[in-house]
């Protein structure tokens, strides 16, 4: 233990992050004959909110049928339909160089990964119109699978990276903590891949609480741009019965089209959506979205139950209601204990909602769209770095409705091979150990600090501040009101005190870190949506409901300028969709009439 | 309820912690953890870092009067816990290797 670096690594690509997105970099370099160190805070292949996958992922169905030979795929679902879809449900400002990326070289990875899954004997299950279904388990041991059968790959586990090491204008390496032994490690690199996932800054949680924005955080510290990030998903989570909170068991039930309810407020008036909106609930994850639209503003209001969410009244017959369970029984019985979701147990809620006729569920924030600026080839805007997965942003635009995992695997991949094409001709890390113990100094003065914030205070105060002003619906005061208490919380932080001082797995040092880069996130997120003055996406304004093409055609980018923020905005790279020639429309006109939601929860 | 937990520093002793959680059979074991780390002793080291909860990682395993359980799924349905870490690979107190 020491307060310094006590050891430095050597390794050509360095991927940070252990999920779809940092495993399938991993694997992309080392094909590319490059010396890969994959380090990752949670459990390589079992950490992330890769292991949290709840349902499925998916490739076009006409490449499924004739490059892949699944017969059992929709043929007539083609690469071009995939396109148009990602862009319309992303409300136009989709880098379509990005989607392009997405939707040609996703086939070819996507039925790698199907592969790894049978290798390891744990086949994914197909639907249409060419989706594998499986748990977030079974996803981590296909990606195992994938990594143990590609050589020249080490990787090692429980070490969080702290901060980007630069080297002049670009970045070669990283201060890294070893949780388990509190020692500082420096890892020196010609090339680093961020694929750390997203950053939640809210109570509710149905992520895996690694989710803190690390990655998008320090490259923003070390310059590069970041984007897009007021846009953030949120889907119907589990408040009750309380040994599931957290749980997306409610999505999965309200998909189910035998499930008949209302959503009401706490005081029982109900809160309708148009029929013709209400349809796409069974056959699109569109309806993630429309349950912010519709459901959202009640949670963002008084209105909201005791425990922050909406009430679904159960208006199904018993019979309707039972057949519901049973056929979410029948759809995960292939993954999990039978009559268990991950290991909520199906029968226990439906016992609760058969009884009380009710089910308290929160809206809670899946995934993030934004973060860092990418382009096709997965480069930042900073040499040397590159990042991939939800730690990145462009493919999605302003909202998500196709895959976050096809996006994790096949951005990942590239971006594995395309730092691997850089490493063959960059310099070697000239990093000293210097730069890593400047940086393990500054963070290790924490420990002196007396009578401040404690961390635990701290996070209850930040996820406050997001819970009212952050959440699905915002306006500008709040907005601002959340700038400024973050700015001061920020300070406040400044002397935060951990009580216990001993550095082996540091709760409170680990919690004060996590929480510096959430709160950095979350304030660039407040910024962003602050400037965006009109509704688009996932970003809902109450001052401003409708989407300003005229203006907000754009995505935000924000960039460190000394200790301040700098936004800007530009217009979405073009491509084979031209942008809509109509400059102002009513929000909820986009959505009945612009053919949003694609289809990918028919089966 | 009453939980008492393995601590390892400076040496190994049990602290003893009493949470407000009705023993209904609702709350967790994590619930557990964390109520008392977030408002009792942010010292307590247990797994926290990479945290699904929904008993998807198995990495929150520890021994809850004398048998090893997922902490996150297990509910903390007695008057009386006792914690301890799951196996003799102790990094500090209920967080092992
Ligand atoms: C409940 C839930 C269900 C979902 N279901 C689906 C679904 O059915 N289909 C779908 O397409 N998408 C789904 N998603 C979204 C999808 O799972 C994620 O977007 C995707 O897995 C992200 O992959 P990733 O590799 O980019 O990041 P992650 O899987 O989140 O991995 C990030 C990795 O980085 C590591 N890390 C973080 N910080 C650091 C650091 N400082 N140093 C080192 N390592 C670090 C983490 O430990 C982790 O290993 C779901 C998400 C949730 C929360
Ligand atoms: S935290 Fe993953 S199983 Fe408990």
């Amino acid at each position: 233990m020491g307060n310094t670096v006590s050891r430095i690594i050597e390794t050509e690509i360095l991927v940070v992050g252990g999920g779809g997105a940092g495993i399938s970099a991993a694997i992309g370099a080392a094909r590319s004959g490059a010396k890969v160190l994959l380090v990752s805070k949670g459990q390589v292949g079992n950490s992330g909110n890769t292991i949290m996958i709840g349902g499925s992922f998916a490739m076009d169905g006409h490449s499924a049928y004739y490059d892949y030979g699944i017969k059992e795929a929709d043929k007539d679902f083609t690469k071009a339909d995939l396109y148009e879809s990602i862009i319309k449900d992303g409300f136009y400002i989709n880098d379509q160089n990005m989607v392009e990326q997405f939707v040609e070289e996703s086939p070819a990875i996507v039925y790698e990964v199907v592969k790894w899954a049978e290798e390891a004997g744990k086949p994914f299950d197909f639907g249409l119109p060419a989706t594998w279904w499986m748990s977030g388990r079974m996803m981590g041991s296909a990606l195992k699978q994938g990594l143990s059968s590609t050589p020249g790959i080490e990787h090692i586990s429980d070490v969080a990276v702290l901060e980007l090491l630069s080297d002049g204008d670009r970045v070669s390496g990283v201060l890294a903590l070893e949780l388990n032994t509190g020692n500082f490690v420096q890892i020196n690199a010609k090339a680093v891949v961020l694929a750390t996932g997203g950053f939640q800054p809210f109570s509710l949680k149905s992520t895996n609480s690694d989710m803190t924005g690390d990655g998008v955080a320090m490259a923003f510290r070390a310059g590069a741009k970041v984007a897009d990030m007021e846009f953030l998903l949120f889907l119907l989570t589990a408040l009750e019965p309380q040994d599931i909170v957290g749980s997306i068991l409610p999505l999965m039930l309200v998909t189910m089209p035998t499930f008949k309810y209302v959503a009401t407020d706490r005081d029982g008036n109900e809160l309708t959506m148009p029929s013709q909106l209400k349809e796409m609930e069974t056959k699109s994850e569109i309806c993630k979205l429309l349950h912010m639209v519709y459901y959202g503003k009640t949670v963002s209001s008084d209105k909201k139950t005791d425990k922050g969410g909406i009430f679904l009244k159960i208006i199904g017959t018993e019979e309707e209601t039972n057949q519901a369970f049973d056929e979410t029984v029948e759809l995960f019985r292939k993954f999990y204990k039978e009559g268990f979701y991950h290991h909520n147990d199906i029968n226990k809620v439906r016992r609760m909602c058969l009884e009380k006729g009710t089910w308290e569920v929160g809206l809670g924030n899946e995934y993030s769209v934004g973060g860092i600026l990418v382009n096709e080839k997965m480069e930042t805007t900073v040499k040397g770095l590159f990042a991939g997965g939800e730690c990145a942003s462009g493919v999605f635009g302003a909202n998500r409705v196709a895959d976050a995992v096809t996006e994790m695997l096949v951005q990942g991949y590239r971006a594995g091979i395309t730092a691997a094409e850089y490493a063959k001709t960059a310099p070697a890390c000239g990093c000293g150990a210097d730069s890593g113990n400047a940086v393990a100094e500054k963070l290790m003065k924490v420990l002196d600090n007396e009578g401040g914030i404690l961390v635990n205070e701290a996070v209850r105060k930040f996820e406050a501040i997001s819970d009212k002003y952050l959440n699905c619906y915002r306006d500008g005061e709040g907005l601002r009101t959340a700038i400024k208490q973050y700015e001061e919380l920020e300070k406040e932080l400044e002397n935060a005190t951990v009580l216990c001082k001993d550095m082996a797995y540091n709760t409170e040092l680990m919690g004060l870190i996590a929480l510096k880069n959430r709160l950095l996130c979350s304030k660039l997120a407040a910024y962003m949506a602050e400037a965006r003055k009109e509704s688009r996406g996932l970003h809902l304004r109450l001052d401003y409901p409708d989407i300003d093409n005229k203006n907000y055609l754009v995505r935000t980018i924000a960039q460190k300028d000394g200790e301040d923020i700098k936004l800007s905005t530009r217009e979405p790279i073009p491509g084979k969709i031209a942008p809509p020639d109509y400059d102002t429309i009513e929000y909820e006109r986009y959505l009945l009439e612009t053919g949003i939601g694609l289809e990918n929860l028919q089966d | 309820m009453k939980v008492k937990v393995l601590r390892t520093l400076p040496e190994e002793h049990y602290d003893e912690f009493t949470v407000p959680f009705p023993t209904d059979g609702e709350y967790t074991i994590m619930d557990v953890l964390r109520y008392i780390s977030e408002n009792i002793d942010p010292t307590l080291a247990y797994f926290s870092h990479a945290v699904c909860n929904q008993g998807i990682c198995g990495r929150c395993a520890v021994k809850c009067n004398g048998k090893v359980v997922v902490a996150c799924i297990t509910h903390a349905d007695c008057e009386e816990l006792v914690l301890e870490p799951k196996n003799n690979k102790v990094v500090k107190d209920l967080l092992c290797q």
